[in-house]
């Protein structure tokens, strides 16, 4: 069931950047490349827009993000929903991957309008977003904070370390 | 918020109460028994009978709803539920120009702030179990149990009877004299009082066995123990005609049915299924890999669970049932009105969406598609 709320065509090109590891030309452009982004829903209630300013870019990490799971988890509001992108990188015991994490982000003290309007939307903004594997349903900070739930997502008991920290 | 003024109603129709208001409206405004009194006047005078008439034969009918309506002893009136014949009604009585319909399961998750859960929807008639996924009600997996609050009623009516307690409603009562615990009852009956039928007084009844069900039950945080429940703390309740009593261990007997059906009184060949089960079976039925999803998001709706212990030991029960490294988690909002009118306030969240404008199904489109437009619009 749909609330008829529409995906902007920015959203869906920062979800095609975000899926395609291209041969990077130069340093430059591969600093440019988003570890994370946040979407929200308009002011009117009409779209769903890349949410100002909360990202964490590549060229970030090492400098002023040290933590870049901590950081996305700060990022988000504790008391509205969001919908976000996180290009998780972690390791198994055979190989290094990185995975793009689909999540839900539904506090239990946001508002009721605001939780109705953003589960009955997440259908349209799903459909946008073609090949994601992981997709996660988060309602509250203690679903977030231990990175063993994410490992757990995104590879089961296989996983040995994310973002460069073992498990 | 938002952009134009809307007009649309919002209905959610249960067994034992509607709950209808304004869209964009936090709040239902009428919230009143799915109840019709019928009165029937017969062209012949002669006395009607007590099933449900069929109402195109009579003429002169007089409906009324709502509780005050409804509690006016009147002769004649019989009650009956308008359940049946919904949609068909709505278009062709009522000249609707456009509606849409929502699964209540999938409005209560959304309104819970999850797209993807187990709903446990205990009302009147049914305990079930619906799992949503993604949005969508996964129809394979719902299971549905009669063990509800019509059933918690039939075994506080039996109470009362084993106790030789007579269930006088208000309407009787002229006046009543105030008596010692558990002595019989002293009071006066109304001079004045019409004929009334006895479906009408059967609901009145029943109106009095709900209260007393709603003010003293209490579900054990664990399975029932007679040693238990006897160190249980009375409530003092009092009955319409001055009937009053301490209840200590039926507080806790009577609705342990709900969960462990196996010892209730009135099941024959036992098959039911304790509300543990309905849950645990409804996700079991559905694909291995969604089950953590569904134990991770239980949804607790309807009236039948305001009853004070019904979610604690719901966690108990699941937990035990469940594999150690199983997430679970109930969610169960606090307050009354939205655990009971969750349904209702997505569904009116929705109705008042601009965007949503566009998803109505216009008088016209059920005209030309019929049933299977609804089935494709609203799935």
């Amino acid at each position: 069931m749909a609330s008829g709320v529409k995906v902007t065509d920015e959203v869906i090109a920062v979800f095609n950047d975000m899926k395609v590891r291209k041969a990077q030309a130069n340093e430059d452009e591969k600093r440019k490349r988003k570890k994370a982004i946040l979407f929200c829903i308009s002011k009117d209630l009409k779209n769903i827009v890349l949410d100002e300013d909360k990202e964490i870019l590549l060229g970030d990490l090492g400098t002023t993000v040290q933590d870049p799971y901590q950081h996305f988890v700060k990022m988000l509001p504790p008391d509205d929903c969001r919908y976000a992108l996180y290009d998780a990188t972690y390791e198994t015991k055979e190989t290094k991957k990185e995975d793009l994490v689909f999540i839900f982000w539904a506090p239990e003290s946001a508002p009721l309008k605001s939780k109705m309007i953003y589960a009955s939307s997440k259908d349209a903004i799903k459909r946008k977003f073609e090949g994601i594997k992981h997709e996660w349903q988060v309602n509250g900070l203690e679903d977030l904070k231990d990175r063993h739930t994410l490992a757990e997502k995104l590879g089961g008991s296989s996983v040995v370390s994310l973002e460069g920290s073992p498990i | 918020m938002g952009t134009f003024k809307v007009g649309a109603l919002v209905f959610d129709i249960g067994s034992y109460s509607v709950r209808a208001g304004y869209a964009g409206e936090d709040c239902p405004k009428a919230d009143f028994p799915t109840v019709i009194g019928v009165t029937l006047d017969r062209e012949d005078g002669s006395t009607p009978m007590e099933t449900d008439g069929d109402k195109g034969k009579q003429s002169g009918t007089t409906y009324y709803i709502d509780t005050n309506q409804l509690r006016v002893p009147r002769e004649n009136m019989e009650v009956m539920s308008p359940l049946k014949n919904g949609m068909k009604l709505m278009f062709e009585h009522y000249n609707i120009p456009a509606f849409f319909l929502c699964k209540s399961a999938v409005l209560s998750a959304f309104a819970n702030g999850r797209s993807t859960g187990l709903v446990l929807d205990s009302g009147a008639t049914h305990t079930t179990a619906i799992p949503v996924h993604d949005g969508y009600v996964l129809q394979q997996g719902i299971v549905k149990s009669p063990l509800a609050g019509d059933f918690m009623s039939m075994q506080c009516r039996e109470l009362f009877q084993e106790l030789s307690v007579e269930i006088i409603p208000p309407y009787m009562i002229a006046s009543k004299d105030s008596v010692r615990e558990g002595s019989p009852a002293s009071w006066k009956k109304k001079e004045k009082l019409p004929q009334v039928t006895r479906s009408w007084h059967n609901y009145m009844c029943n109106c009095v066995i709900q209260d007393f069900q709603a003010s003293v039950l209490q579900v054990s945080d664990s399975p029932y123990d007679e040693q238990v429940a006897a160190q249980m703390p009375t409530v003092h309740y009092e009955l319409p005609n001055g009937y009053n009593c301490d209840f200590g261990a039926e507080r806790l007997k009577i609705p342990e049915g709900l969960f462990d059906p196996s010892n209730a009184k009135g099941l024959s060949g036992n098959t039911m299924l304790g509300v543990g089960h309905v849950v645990t079976t409804s996700v079991g039925m559905c694909d291995i890999d969604i089950r953590p999803g569904l134990y991770g998001s239980v949804v607790v709706t309807g009236g039948n669970t305001l009853i004070q212990g019904f979610t604690d030991r719901l966690n108990r029960e699941l937990s035990q049932k469940t594999p150690p490294s199983m997430r679970l988690k109930l969610i169960a909002n606090n307050t009354t009105v939205e655990r009971r009118f969750s349904a209702w306030i997505g569904g009116s969240i929705l109705a008042s969406l601009g965007t949503f404008q566009q998803m109505w199904i216009s008088k016209q489109e059920y005209e030309e598609g019929g049933k299977q437009c609804v089935d494709r619009k609203c799935p």
